[in-house]
């Protein structure tokens, strides 16, 4: 083998600078598909939620899907933005608007005493709507709910 | 070949570190089970053992089935129907019957509440709440509505609710109970006492239900029985608490919003009140937690309590006999208690925080006293 040959092939190494910097392209190339995937998907974000009515579990949903009706008491249409569930029972009526696009709960009304659960809203997973005049609990199935007292 | 080789592993190792990166963010995820099968109310059980195993997933539904065990021999034994507490409540005066641990535990702890609150917290007001028509019942005169029950009825049926009366003995393992031998006659039929732990039942599962949870090997979690009796273990992520104690929403109980939050782990925490299970008439609001001594629903300034404490049946009851003993007799009776915590809250809305609490106040128009 010649010495330029012999030089050439000590040159060959993993790390000359042509190849390092092709190495570190490659690595932020990976990481910056990752990161995009991963800021892309609200983790947080509702996916299934059900109603309770007075400890019984009358309707559930996954987001963007048709719910599952187990009560007479409740009736579900689709809407423009997703679906809108009406819950009247002996108590009264609720109705509450499942945002499909914005993966959110609210409540569009209800006459409860005080109504206060018009200004509750599901937009994470911890998230849970009461009305306790209407013995009604709407929550969130895919984590964990936060711990209620009352 | 050798350049592929390292391009390769630069790619491998990459994507293994960004992975790793986004497994550590996603947070930890807890596991939640949820029945509605006891006590006419949800029970839930939350865990979290920092695994995806297979084998802990199996640990976890056995776990889940232990727990459910559990509540579901609670309940065959002091539920309103179908079981030992049902027997008893149709016993003849005077007669005696065997029961098990749990109705006998239950008839102990009672006992030393009943003394302990004079006579606040009573499990014999049973026939009294039937009378007012919270319970169902065989009774013609029992309130209908848009009425009120007649002072006659209530009188003679207070003759039955003098809980001291109920015998209860264990011998070589067995337990035993005997029925007081009060009677009363009214229109022609006879009524004797009887007995109603929904005061510290669910209180009693939840918290066999954590010692099942503990000896699973569970430390982060928590377990309840409706929204009125909670035991925590340790929270296991910030978005739940914050390190180890779980962040726990106080309900209002009439604006239904979140009016205080408390941060907690590894105690109870028990609430009642007026606001669930009552009726109205002519303005005022007539509660399910019946007076002993008058007879009638609790009538003070106390719309809901919650007491914190490191036993959940006790912690049941206690929040039951300080709606019935008023704000006064309670802040008497917690300054002789450290080892309970109370927030309630009044008509006024003025909150009452004792023993060091800790709530944090979320409405802005709550004052704390």
């Amino acid at each position: 083998m010649s010495l330029k040959k012999i030089s050439e092939e000590k040159q060959n190494k993993f790390f000359r600078k042509k190849d390092l910097i092709i190495y570190i392209l490659v690595a932020v190339a990976i990481a910056a598909v990752f990161l995009a995937v991963f800021l892309s998907e609200d983790k947080d974000a509702p996916e299934n939620i059900r109603i309770i009515y007075a400890d019984e579990v009358i309707f559930t949903m996954t987001i963007g899907e048709e719910g599952i009706i187990y009560s007479e008491v409740v009736t579900s249409e689709k809407t423009n933005y997703g679906y809108r569930v009406t819950v009247t029972t002996e108590k009264g009526t609720n109705i509450f608007e499942v945002n499909v696009g914005e993966r959110t709960v609210t409540v569009e009304s209800s006459d409860c005493e005080g109504g206060d659960c018009r200004y509750m809203k599901i937009s994470k997973k911890s998230d849970s709507i009461i009305c306790l005049p209407h013995l009604l609990r709407v929550e969130c199935t895919d984590g964990v709910n936060r711990p209620v007292s009352g | 070949m050798k350049k592929f080789l390292v391009i390769l592993a630069t790619i491998l190792l990459s994507a293994t570190l960004c992975l790793g990166a986004l497994v550590s963010c996603s947070g930890k995820k807890g596991k939640q089970y949820t029945t509605t099968a006891y006590f006419g109310t949800q029970t839930v059980m939350v865990i979290y053992d920092g695994s995806v195993r297979k084998e802990d997933e199996e640990k976890a539904d056995k776990t889940w089935q232990e727990v459910k065990a559990v509540f579901a021999e609670v309940e065959a034994s002091v539920g309103r129907e179908n079981s030992l507490l049902a027997d008893f409540n149709a016993l003849e005066a005077g007669e005696t019957m065997e029961t098990d641990v749990h109705f006998y535990n239950l008839l102990k702890l009672s006992a030393k509440i009943y003394d302990q609150t004079d006579g606040a917290f009573n499990p014999a007001v049973a026939p009294l709440v039937k009378l007012w028509g919270f319970l169902p019942s065989d009774m013609p005169f029992a309130r209908k509505d848009g009425e009120l029950p007649s002072q006659e009825y209530i009188d003679k049926l207070l003759l039955l609710t003098d809980f001291s009366e109920v015998k209860f003995t264990e011998a070589e393992g067995k337990y035993y109970v005997t029925k007081p031998l009060a009677s009363v006659t009214i229109e022609g039929k006879t009524y004797t006492a009887e007995l109603d732990f929904s005061g510290i039942g669910k209180g009693y599962a939840a918290g066999l239900a954590a010692e099942v949870m503990k000896e699973a090997g569970y430390v982060y979690g928590y377990v309840s029985a409706g929204s009125s009796s909670l035991v925590l273990l340790k929270n296991f992520s910030d978005d739940y608490g914050n390190g180890d104690n779980w962040y726990v929403d106080l309900v209002h109980p009439t604006r239904q919003d979140i009016y205080a939050r408390l941060e907690k782990n590894s105690v109870s925490v028990s609430t009642s009140g007026d606001y669930e299970n009552n009726f109205l008439y002519e303005g005022k609001t007539y509660s399910h937690i019946i007076d002993g001594k008058s007879g009638k629903p609790f009538d003070n300034d106390m719309r809901c309590v919650t007491v914190v404490c490191e036993a959940p049946a006790s912690g049941d009851a206690y929040s039951t006999a300080f709606c019935v003993m008023g704000e006064e007799k309670t802040s008497e009776f917690l300054k002789n208690h450290p080892e309970l915590q109370a927030i309630f809250v009044t008509g006024k809305d003025v909150l009452q925080v004792y023993n060091g609490v800790g709530a944090v106040i979320t409405a802005s128009d709550i004052t704390e006293k």
